[in-house]
């Protein structure tokens, strides 16, 4: 995709609605990456998109994206709004996927802060989404993550 | 323990240790007979008790038939369960050891060989069970009665061939047994005894015959019998009937191919994986004569023997051939079978286009189909007529001379290759390699698909000179090492060549130069070459065939040659009528030539072919050019005089004859009528030679409406690069006229930068510059004529060039395009308004919403596509197709911002006007972006039932669809794989990737489009 954006045939000094749904995604990626330089450049070119055209689901991608970087970073404060805030999106939007990823991003964040129970919540919650998505290799990778917390 | 079974004579039942007849009580005999004979499925037992016991009631004979199935089980050997008997249905049990004489004989028979048919026609010791006195009998008993028949006669015709002269006539006898009558068989041994040089014995068949035939039904024998005997009784007759015996025999029992083992047996295997469902295409290729269409006749044959259903279809070089005529023609001896074939009624109506005197057209309501879905609806409906008749018998389809072959059958084959694998249906194609360069199609498709294995090339080379010794042999009926010094001073003359060979050996036939005695060849040549001294030889294939023209009489060459000039197939009434000749005289020279081994018979309708396409064009070649132009005119207006609607035959022969003028008319019939098929590359040649015989220096409307059409059908197969250069040189035609026709000039321009703007998605990054750069030549132009069209009253088309050119400035002009493109955007509302039609206007408002969602006002884009979309909703709106662009507009301006629920709603609304309209690409890219909205929305499953539907209207349609359809298909694959349904999900992920490189070519030709 990346090399997409940058064949020539088009110079335009705006962004155009294809481009806009190219950078949600490839925010997207980049934070299952957890690419940190792709996360900056793309999330903030989503984000950029997102709240000039009101596109709430890229704008809940970029949060996520963002929450992940912090959370690298060791900012866990800024992580956990920002985590927060695509929950809450994506809550509103009812997409039950998403939710769950979300929420898996939730967990790791409240185990680095060894924050057992809540990333027990955080898991269990993300194992309800995946279930009712029927995505069975993220149903087992949870249940594992669950298995391994302390008790 | 091995029970063996005989049902030829009478019924007899041993097994192998005991060897004593099983005694079975007659009920008992009945049903075994009856399970053994339709041994492959099982029986209802109502079926049975009612075949076996019909006077019984229903009951009774249920009580009958569990009785004798008692008796059946206790008289058969105990080990084994030979019969199973489920509640309601009973089966012979295929599976246990059982020799059964029927099932050997029949797959002999499917063998084929002279081995095979020499083993079970020794199986067939009487008529099936001629003791048993059942009606349901008497069809099987007569049905292998004939197939021992016919076994026999093909051995017959075997031993003929290599001059087993007794064993043939013993063959006969024993033909003559099961048909005492037959005419067919007493030709047969008049034949044989006279070739084994009895000539009085032949006579004496003859007058058996004759005398049987009055005592048992009081008539004389046929004619052809009677001028047997006579030219036998006039002792003329050696050469003729060596010379008949060729494709006499091939018809029967076609002689062992010499020097083609290797392609024998690789067709017959790839005949055996077609049998088994693994459908293939094979290429045979070959200089002339080097005996292509033998080795296909041969495969017809063989697969005949094998139970298949061989179709044969041949292209022609002279006559302008209808589109897609040698697949037509395939199927016309099965037609009456396709009638009844249950064809979906879209198919039926596109076979109409093709035989409208076979299917009415039906009424299949409106369809707003693209030119890309309608072509591909034609090619399916005809590939759908194979595969059906494939389901009761594989199909052999043959297409002979495909050099010859129009872009529709090309394009059609194209189009079958990838479909073959999982059918029962086999092609095999034959080309002359010295008739195409390394580019032509034929090679390009063995090239793209021999990857795949889904193409094998067969090529074919010259005899060796060890093959040339055998096949001399084979046909002088001299021992080897005597044939051997004749052989090889053919095959210094021929080099391999046999046809060449062939035709050197007729006219030797006919000059006497060999002579046949007692089925062995004698005479001059036999002896100059036995002492290695020179024979007067012609040194060249046409020099053969022309000194044979030379003894035929002056009426049948001059029928001959107005046959060559009316092609290599031709109408009897046609050549007679456009010669002027009286029936009678044209008949004997048809006789003459038939005898000859010039021509044969093609079909009863009067057809005639020339044995080989070698021989019409010898003779064509040596026609002096005013006698060419003579027959061309005279066939071309017989023609139209008979067949007034066979515009590409005429327009030939016009041409042909210098007849510039009506050349050019109906060439442009033929091309129009081409359209109407779907075969655009078809009419583009049409009207290419249309526009070759205007000439250049002519600058006339008809020649710009060539032109004009011309470029059209580029467009319309995506040569964007020579549309353009049709485009071009249409506007060169109008630009020095007076007064100036700005309109025709806007419609010509505006084609041109559309043909731009639909290569964006549709072309290779190359192919797009190519035509981007000469579209960037004419702007200047275009500028200023759009100067001059704003001065104007508005006209329609002065508002699709400012949209195109709109669209094109956003994506290609450089510089100030936004400005640019908003301007001409803009221009065009403002002059969409003044004219007042909401049609116009709603797709000049569609156009600004284009650029504003170019430039990023996705809002913008919004508000202006619901505008639009208003106007739709006007009474005298009645565009179902704009509409649907309107609400796919609109639905994915909402999409565009994220508003996933609410574009849905006019995506949903696209669908069903497409469903309604039968718009199916439409209906498709609806639906796709339904499904991408659903994808968003995380509701898989039901993005997943909206996959399926998608995927049943793509097999309606199977046209490549890049853009939307195809991204869905990759958005279906991240779904199977998050649901861990890896195998899957890369299928789909392969076939998304597969549709983007077969329309974009390789990933370096991608563009930014192509990514997303």
């Amino acid at each position: 995709m990346e090399t997409g954006l940058s064949k020539r045939e088009t110079s335009f000094t705006r962004v155009t609605n294809t481009d806009n749904d190219l950078y949600g995604m490839l925010a997207d990626v980049a934070s299952q990456r957890r690419d940190l330089e792709a996360i900056k450049k793309f999330s903030s070119l989503a984000e950029d998109q997102a709240r000039q055209h009101g596109h709430v689901l890229h704008q809940a991608i970029a949060h996520r994206a963002w929450g992940v970087m912090h959370r690298i970073q060791g900012d866990y404060a800024e992580a956990e709004t920002r985590l927060q805030q695509a929950l809450e999106i994506f809550r509103t939007l009812n997409t039950r996927w998403q939710m769950g990823r979300t929420y898996l991003e939730l967990g790791e964040l409240s185990e680095m802060l060894l924050d057992s129970q809540a990333a027990r919540s955080h898991y269990g919650e993300a194992l309800k989404a995946f279930e009712d998505m029927k995505a069975v290799p993220a149903v087992l990778m949870v249940k594992e993550r669950l298995k391994s917390l302390p008790a | 323990m091995t029970l063996k079974i005989r049902l030829f004579n009478h019924l007899q039942v041993q097994s192998d240790t005991t060897r004593d007849n099983a005694t079975l009580r007659p009920r008992a005999q009945r049903l075994l007979v009856y399970l053994l004979l339709h041994r492959k499925n099982p029986i209802p037992r109502k079926t049975l008790a009612f075949t076996l016991w019909p006077d019984m009631p229903e009951i009774e004979s249920l009580g009958m038939l569990r009785r004798a199935l008692s008796d059946l089980r206790a008289g058969l050997p105990k080990d084994k369960e030979w019969v199973s008997a489920a509640r309601d249905k009973i089966t012979w049990n295929s599976s246990t050891s059982c020799w059964l004489d029927i099932n050997i004989f029949e797959k002999q028979l499917q063998q084929a060989d002279t081995e095979s048919l020499a083993r079970a026609v020794e199986l067939y010791t009487g008529a099936l069970l001629m003791d048993m006195d059942e009606e349901w009998l008497s069809a099987e008993r007569e049905r292998f009665r004939q197939m021992q028949f016919d076994a026999l006669r093909k051995l017959t015709a075997h031993h003929q061939s290599v001059r087993e002269y007794s064993t043939a006539l013993e063959f006969t006898r024993r033909a003559l047994l099961l048909e005492p009558l037959s005419e067919l068989v007493y030709q047969d041994r008049m034949r044989l005894q006279f070739l084994a040089g009895d000539r009085a014995a032949a006579l004496a068949e003859y007058e058996r015959l004759q005398t049987l035939l009055e005592k048992e039904i009081g008539v004389a024998p046929m004619e052809e019998t009677r001028n047997l005997m006579e030219s036998i009784a006039r002792g003329e007759a050696v050469a003729k009937l060596e010379a008949m015996l060729l494709p006499s025999l091939a018809s029967q029992v076609p002689p062992k191919l010499v020097g083609r083992e290797t392609e024998v047996k690789k067709l017959a295997e790839l005949w055996g994986e077609a049998s088994r469902s693994r459908g293939n295409l094979s290429i045979i290729s070959g200089e002339a004569g080097i005996g292509k269409s033998h080795l296909t006749r041969d495969l017809a044959y063989y697969v005949t023997q094998k139970g298949g259903l061989p179709l044969t279809g041949h292209c022609y070089e002279f006559e302008n051939a209808l589109p897609y005529q040698p697949i037509v023609d395939s199927l016309r001896p099965v037609v009456h079978i396709i009638q009844t074939l249950p064809l979906p009624v879209i198919h039926r109506a596109a076979l109409a286009h093709l035989m409208p005197e076979v299917f009415v057209s039906e009424d299949v309501g409106r369809t707003l189909l693209s030119s890309d879905e309608l072509r591909v609806q034609l090619f399916e409906a005809l590939l759908k007529s194979f595969l059906l008749l494939s389901q009761n018998q594989p199909v052999l389809l043959i297409l002979e001379d495909m050099h010859w072959a129009s872009e529709s059958v090309l394009d059609w084959l194209t189009f079958i290759a990838p479909r073959l694998t999982g059918n029962r249906m086999m092609v095999a194609i034959t080309y002359r390699t010295e008739e195409i360069d390394p580019q032509h199609a034929l090679p390009r498709l063995a090239r793209r698909f021999e990857k795949e294995e889904l193409v094998v090339p067969i090529p074919l080379q010259r005899l060796s000179r060890e093959s040339n010794r055998q096949w001399v042999a084979h046909l002088s009926g001299l021992e080897q090492s005597r044939a051997n010094a004749a052989a090889d001073w053919l095959f210094a003359e021929t080099a391999g060549n046999p046809f060449f060979l062939q035709e050197i050996v007729r006219g030797m036939l006919e000059t006497g130069q060999i002579r046949v005695e007692a089925g062995q060849w004698s005479g001059e040549f036999i002896e100059r070459t036995k002492d290695e001294m020179d024979v007067p030889l012609p040194d060249s294939l046409r020099e053969t065939i022309l000194a044979r023209t030379r003894r035929l009489s002056e009426l049948a060459r001059a029928f001959l040659q107005a046959a060559a000039v009316a092609g290599r197939t031709f109408q009897f009434e046609i050549v007679s009528r456009a010669g002027g000749w009286a029936d009678e005289q044209s008949l004997d020279a048809l006789e003459d030539l038939s005898t000859r081994g010039f021509i044969r018979e093609e079909n009863s309708a009067g057809h005639f072919v020339f044995i080989h396409h070698l021989i019409r064009e010898a003779i064509y070649a040596n026609l002096t050019t005013p006698r060419k132009l003579y027959w061309h005119l005279h066939l071309a207006q017989t023609i139209r005089d008979v067949y007034p609607e066979e515009f590409e035959t005429i327009a030939y022969h016009f041409i042909a004859a210098g007849e510039k003028q009506l050349g050019v008319d109906y060439s442009q019939k033929a091309a129009e009528r081409a359209e109407a098929l779907y075969a655009y590359e078809d009419a583009s040649r049409h009207l290419r030679v249309a526009l070759d015989l205007l000439g250049e220096e002519d600058h006339s409307d008809t020649r710009l409406a060539l032109l004009e059409s011309l470029a059209d059908n580029y467009r319309l197969v995506r040569q964007g690069a020579d549309a353009m250069s049709a485009y071009q040189s249409a506007l060169g035609i109008i630009d020095g006229k007076t007064p100036r026709n700005i309109i025709i000039e806007a419609r010509l321009y505006r084609k041109i930068y559309q043909t731009v703007v639909d290569m964006w998605e549709n072309a290779s990054a190359e192919n797009f510059n190519a035509v981007l750069r000469v579209s960037i030549d004419l702007r200047p132009k275009v500028n200023a004529l759009l100067t001059i069209l704003k001065k104007e009253p508005p006209h329609v088309e002065t508002v699709n060039l400012l949209r195109v050119i709109a669209v094109y400035t956003i994506n290609y002009d450089i510089g100030e395009k936004e400005e640019f493109a908003f301007q001409f955007a803009r221009t065009a509302v403002e002059f969409a308004r003044r004219i007042g039609s909401p049609l116009i206007l709603s797709t000049a408002l569609t156009t600004l919403a284009t650029v504003f969602g170019a430039f990023g006002f996705i809002r913008e884009r919004l508000e202006v596509s619901q505008e639009a979309l208003e106007l739709s909703r006007e009474s005298n709106f009645n565009d179902p197709l704009e509409q649907i662009q309107l609400l796919i507009a609109v639905g994915s301006s909402h999409a565009a911002v994220g508003e996933y629920e609410q574009a849905m709603v006019y995506f949903q609304d696209a669908e069903r006007i497409a469903a309604q309209s039968r718009a199916i690409s439409d209906q498709i890219r609806a639906l796709s972006l339904l499904h991408l909205c659903l994808f968003r929305l995380d509701r898989w499953d039901e993005m997943l039932e909206i996959e399926d539907v998608r995927r049943v209207l793509q097999e309606t349609s199977p046209v490549e669809r890049i853009g939307a359809p195809c991204y869905a298909i990759g958005l279906s694959s991240a779904v199977h794989h998050w649901r861990g349904n890896l195998e899957l999900s890369r299928k789909l992920k392969d076939e998304s990737s597969a549709i983007m490189l077969s329309v974009v070519g390789s990933m370096e030709n991608f563009m930014r489009s192509h990514y997303y």
